[in-house]
């Protein structure tokens, strides 16, 4: 018996010893293997369809990083995009965060040093999944510094691997900034963590580094300098609420770490073109100079206690500390109302959530900017948001800098990502750490008591049983153990099916299946982006609503009036009011544009529910922003959007209205329903059997989604003497026509006056 | 003096040159041409027999053509009977307006004897729209002008000039023609004299899509690793009547069978038949209408595409289309000479019925290969080598660019390219990412066991 328990202990021994001789392999295999699994995830995208370019935004990527190929880093930096937003252009150079482009030229400058010629469409495609990858590590080192716990780090870097809410924007094929800048992000804070925890001021400079990467790839960055302010806040909270033995070496080294971090990584952001001076004077990073400062004078004030007595440097402290936080706030509140600093609309939107709803239509009107509902919470992150709170319980039951921080950054992004759908890829890593740290927990206390249960109860030296820690009972804890498993397999599986079914589309690309259960591909909008750049003139302009400006000029290769940067919101608004006016006052608008061609998405013929009937109302929203004599009102038929015969005349008559169902009524879409039955909104049209006077129809795609009209020269002598005055004519001062009102007024009235003119003549 | 001496001399030899089929000897007794208007390609059989009318035998045979449409002629094919004959173009300044080729005859005609040559030849671009200009309902008709006469060296005795057209002529020269439906017959004539012409003009309806490669570059690379990457970068154009008007998805759609008539549809190719994944494409990605078939009973893989939009006159659009192919049916290895390989490919390309203006070909060879020399059925207008750099090449892959304007689904044949290679040279790449990672792993292993730090080395 007891030769028995001997050889079980002696293989428990050898059994433990190799475990740890050989962990570190383990560990490195195991994260190898979910960095792998991190990137055959996300090329499901290029099974199912094929190597190509997603959605909107990643076509302005991928042809900035086509022309950075080209003509260099210094070619990027002065491309003035003539191409876009005619006629203003666009300066490409100032306006982007070059992070991704640049991560994407040097990939490709390497691999073709190393005679490795690859396309640069393929590097494109294939970043994300492998930023993915780094992804993972960066979780896997995150945790490990927050927890010290290399078993909650591998735990981490598979949740992050896979969790749906970061699949969804780096799929291979989504280029786009989120792709490296997730990365960037996990990685910073790992950099930063290491400096707090070391106190070195080398870590402190790897950290600006980091931050320099991220604020190069992603506008979101400001995330990072808002939050490490906000932590060491929490941290001088923490001094005072739940004192510890060490607060005044970790200050000490959040001092050493900050200052390194903040000095550096502001002169590093101040770098790059798009961001150059705002990262002085901007609302986003004035709580970083707040808690420099800050920090600078409460080291001052610790290095000064050292010299005089307790009761005077109390009373010095706090007159101090009074001072400088009124003059901070006063500071803060003076620049602010002066007008020195602002917040940007997407900043004051996650402020308070209603805002761009108010003033701001264009972001209000962008789907991914709107509040997240519970039920995409649960799809994006599954079980995660089971597990995160068992983490959080875990770092607040003892504290340390870097659990605080892990907590703060839990929270902070679960409020944001409630703001804005798309905020939840900030959320996601930090769910995934937190997830991490709560699993691994969850295991060891499970596992112990389990153990426990095995091992004869621990003898002191005088022989008596040790007073026993408070246990789970090993029964409770196995099935936790297979319940807390089952769910984290669950979730592999859920977070496999969502991204190889819900977030592998290109969205340019649409899938069907036909009655027979054979699947087919809808390829309308290349089809006809491709017969754009086949089939007109090289500087033919096309006027589209906004959200196809980059396909256009990423795949057409054609001059576009608005596009997906939608930095001048007055342009939009032109263009919203041409598609919201009659097709006469259009005209002379598309006219003054040099518009040759006008682009509509229409789903109506064919299912295809994100069309611009349904974003009309943004368009109306938007141009009657800055032109006030389109009125939302108008278009409201019986109180409702509508399109069927209820819908108002201003409606039924205006460009979009009139190229989207242009003899729309002479077919039919479904057999039992009448001609000109739109199946989208499920109703008859309204307007049936007009004619297009000025716009001719150049091409409509297969299916019908895409039509392409193209503006018809004006006849001989036709308006000559009648319209000599401009429609949109602008004012001298600037002033005037922000402010919409006389402006436009002859426009409102300008079809009367010509009636009148027309009569007389 | 001495010039005009030269001149006379230049002169003699030109004449002396062809000396040895005067236009005195030979006569065509009949001399019938029938013309080919299906499609855009205009297809001219002449079928003529020769009657030797001189004192001895006679080898060769002046062929002419006008100098207008000369620059119009893809391809000149004689035959005699069933064998094909020899071919090539000679010079002769004392006719500026015409063209002269000189046939080779399988035997030698003799005095007396009579002799049936057939000669077909391809011409392209020979039509023009008329109205250039078209709505989707309306048909697209083009004029022709040919030439109804025979336009011989020598001298004929009856003639006839016959057009096939797809459908009744819309007008056409009624002086000296009978039309019967679709068919327009000009003669015969008789007792024509040397290069006797005259042109007509056929106005007619042809809705074949007239379209035409305006570029293709094709590359085959040879791998010995056992595939061969074909790939064809093809600029296709339609150049029949433009589209005016409103184009209409209400009307013009698959099942309304009456509008836009002269549009390309579809395309078909014929691939060898080990071809495999094949793909089409073009700059902004797959283009997912088209379906390859593997036709066992005729040995091909049959390739139907469609374009992404279908091509209306004065559409283009650009198509990559690319296959592989396995080494063992294409590259020979010679018996005796394990370095000496073979490579044999199609030249062309693989559409029928539509012809390429500028054809380049690229022969990508393995690096390392040598003594490259190649072999063609026919004359091209110019051979460069150049180097290609693909993964992991250290001095490049050698090339061979072909060039050729006009290239017709008749230019694909078989020709050859052999080199020198060293099979055991394809190791070298791999070798070279074994080296890299080796390298790597011994750096790694070298750093980490090296010790930076200036102070004593911390317990763990």
């Amino acid at each position: 018996m007891a030769d028995q328990t001997g050889t079980k202990q002696s293989v428990g021994v050898f059994l433990q010893g190799a475990a740890e001789k050989w962990a570190p392999a383990f560990r490195m295999t195991i994260l190898l293997m979910i960095s792998i699994l991190a990137v055959i995830v996300r090329v499901f995208s290029v099974i199912r369809f094929e190597s190509v370019i997603h959605e909107f935004d990643p076509w302005f990527n991928y042809r900035t990083s086509k022309y950075l190929a080209k003509e260099g880093l210094y070619g990027l930096w002065n491309w003035f995009d003539s191409e876009s937003w005619y006629p203003l252009g666009r300066s490409v150079g100032g306006t982007v965060y070059p992070g991704l482009m640049t991560t994407a030229g040097i990939i490709y400058w390497g691999l073709h040093a190393l005679s490795i010629p690859v396309d640069i469409r393929n590097v494109c495609v294939f970043l994300a999944p492998i930023f993915a990858a780094f992804t993972a590590i960066a979780a896997f080192l995150l945790t490990k510094e927050i927890t010290r716990r290399s078993e909650a780090g591998l735990i981490a870097a598979f949740f992050v691997a896979i969790v749906p809410s970061y699949m969804s924007r780096s799929v291979a094929g989504s280029y786009d900034n989120e792709a490296v800048a997730i990365f960037a992000l996990v990685f910073t804070f790992y950099v930063f963590m290491k400096a707090v925890n070391t106190g070195s001021l080398l870590w402190g400079n790897f950290a600006a580094l980091a931050l320099f990467y991220m604020v190069s790839a992603w506008g979101g960055y400001a995330f990072i300098v808002n939050i490490i302010p906000i932590f060491i806040v929490a941290m001088f909270f923490k001094k005072f609420l739940r004192p510890a033995d060490d607060d005044d070496l970790v200050l000490r080294r959040i001092y050493v770490a900050y200052s390194a971090f903040y000095v550096i990584g502001t002169f590093y952001a101040m770098q790059i073109p798009f961001v150059g001076f705002q990262a002085i004077h901007s609302s986003e990073h004035m709580a970083s100079h707040g808690v420099f400062i800050f920090l600078q004078v409460y080291m001052f004030i610790s290095w000064v206690r050292s010299f005089i007595t307790k009761s005077a440097f109390r009373m010095l402290s706090r007159l101090f500390i009074l001072t400088l936080v009124s003059l901070l706030v006063l500071g803060f509140l003076f620049l602010t109302f002066t007008g020195k600093t602002q917040w940007s609309g997407r900043s004051l939107t996650l402020l308070d959530p209603t805002y761009a709803k108010k003033y701001i239509p264009i972001i209000a009107s962008v789907s991914e900017h709107q509040a997240t509902t519970w039920s995409s919470f649960f799809f994006d992150l599954h079980y995660l948001i089971i597990f995160t709170p068992v983490g959080l319980y875990y770092c607040l039951r003892k504290p340390t800098a870097a659990k605080l921080f892990a907590s703060l950054y839990v929270v902070l992004s679960v409020y944001f990502a409630s703001v804005m759908v798309r905020l939840l890829l900030v959320l996601a890593p930090a769910v995934s750490v937190m997830a991490g740290i709560g699993v691994s927990y969850l295991f060891r206390k499970f596992t112990q008591a389990i153990r426990s249960s095995f091992e004869k109860p621990a003898k002191d030296k005088q022989g008596r049983q040790t007073t026993q820690k408070k246990r789970i009972p090993p029964e409770l804890a196995a099935i936790g153990l297979i319940f807390v498993v089952y769910m984290c397999s669950t979730y592999a599986f859920h977070a496999t099916n969502a991204g190889a079914e819900s977030y592998s589309h290109p969205s340019i690309i649409l899938a069907s299946r036909d009655r027979n259960g054979n699947r087919f591909i809808i390829d309308d909008f290349r089809e006809s982006y491709y017969w754009l750049r086949q089939n007109t003139a090289q500087d033919a302009k096309i006027m589209s609503w906004w959200d196809y400006g980059y396909q256009i000029t990423g795949m057409s290769n054609r001059t576009v009036l608005v596009d997906n940067n939608t930095w001048n919101n007055t342009h939009i608004a032109t263009v919203g009011m041409a598609m919201s006016s009659s097709e006469e006052d259009a005209y002379e608008i598309c006219e003054k544009l040099d518009v040759d061609y006008v682009l509509v998405i229409f789903g109506g013929f064919s299912y295809y529910s994100g069309d611009d009937i349904n974003k009309f109302l943004w368009m109306v929203r938007i141009g009657g922003g800055v032109f006030p004599h389109i009125k939302e009102e108008d278009y409201y038929g019986r109180g409702q959007y509508r399109i069927d015969q209820h819908a108002t005349p201003t409606m039924l008559n205006c460009l979009m209205y009139k190229l989207c169902y242009y003899r729309f009524d002479e077919v039919k879409t479904d057999y039992w329903k009448p001609p000109g039955y739109d199946t989208v909104r499920g109703t008859e049209i309204g307007h049936k059997g007009f004619k297009l006077k000025r716009f001719e129809e150049a091409f409509t795609s297969e299916r019908w989604i895409v039509r392409i009209y193209k503006v018809k020269p004006r006849e001989n002598r036709d308006g000559l003497s009648i319209r000599s005055r401009s429609v949109v004519s602008m004012p001298e001062k600037l002033s005037e026509a922000t402010l919409g009102g006389p402006t436009f007024k002859y426009h409102k009235y300008a079809h009367k006056l010509t009636a009148k003119r027309r009569r007389a003549l | 003096m001495p010039k005009a001496l030269c001149l006379l001399l230049v002169l003699f030899v030109a004449l002396g040159s062809v000396s040895s089929a005067t236009p005195r000897e030979l006569v065509n007794v009949d001399y019938k041409r029938i013309i080919d208007l299906y499609t855009q390609l205009l297809q001219l059989e002449v079928r003529i027999k020769v009657k030797n009318v001189g004192n001895r035998p006679v080898t060769t045979y002046l062929y002419a053509q006008p100098q207008n449409t000369s620059k119009n002629v893809a391809v000149v094919l004689p035959y005699e009977g069933d064998t094909s004959l020899q071919i090539k173009k000679v010079a002769r300044v004392t006719e500026p307006t015409a063209v002269f080729f000189e046939i080779t005859l399988a035997n030698a005609l003799q005095p007396g004897a009579t002799t049936e040559l057939v000669i077909k030849e391809t011409h392209f671009s020979r039509m023009e729209p008329l109205p250039r200009k078209i709505t989707l309902f309306d048909d697209q008709s083009v004029v022709l002008r040919e030439n109804a006469q025979c336009f011989s060296p020598y001298e004929t005795e009856v003639c006839t000039t016959t057009f096939k057209l797809p459908m009744t002529p819309i007008s056409y020269d009624t002086v000296e023609a009978t039309a019967r439906g679709s068919v327009v017959e000009y003669g015969p004539f008789r007792q024509l004299p040397a290069l006797s012409r005259r042109f007509v003009r056929l106005h007619y309806v042809s809705n074949t899509p007239f379209v035409v490669f305006k570029n293709v570059t094709r590359t085959v690379q040879v791998s010995h690793w056992g595939n061969i990457a074909v790939e064809d970068f093809l600029r296709i154009s339609n150049e029949g009547a433009n589209l005016t008007g409103e184009y209409s998805r209400v009307d013009y759609n698959s099942w309304a069978k009456n509008t836009g008539k002269a549009v390309l549809k579809e395309a078909h190719a014929t691939l060898p038949y080990s071809a495999s994944g094949v793909y089409y494409l073009d700059e902004i990605g797959n283009i997912s209408t088209s379906n390859a078939v593997r036709d066992l009973s005729a040995n091909i893989v049959r390739l139907r595409v469609e374009p992404r939009f279908h091509l209306f006159g004065g559409w283009s659009a650009n198509w990559v289309i690319g296959y592989n192919l396995p080494t063992e049916d294409f590259l020979r290895q010679d018996v005796a000479d394990s370095e000496q390989f073979v490579l044999n490919v199609n030249f062309g390309f693989h559409f029928d019925r539509i012809m390429a203006e500028d054809y380049t070909l690229k022969v990508i060879l393995p690096e390392g290969a040598k003594d490259i020399q190649y072999e063609l059925p026919f004359e091209i207008d110019s051979v460069t080598r150049e180097k290609f750099f693909y993964y992991l090449d250290i001095e490049g892959k050698p090339v061979l660019v072909f060039n050729k304007k006009n290239v017709l689904p008749f230019h694909n044949q078989v020709f050859k390219v052999s080199y020198r290679f060293k099979q055991e040279s394809i190791l070298i790449e791999p070798f070279l990412i074994f080296a890299a990672f080796s390298l790597f792993f011994l750096l790694m292993i070298l750093l980490a066991r090296l010790n930076f730090s200036f102070g004593k080395e911390k317990e763990d």
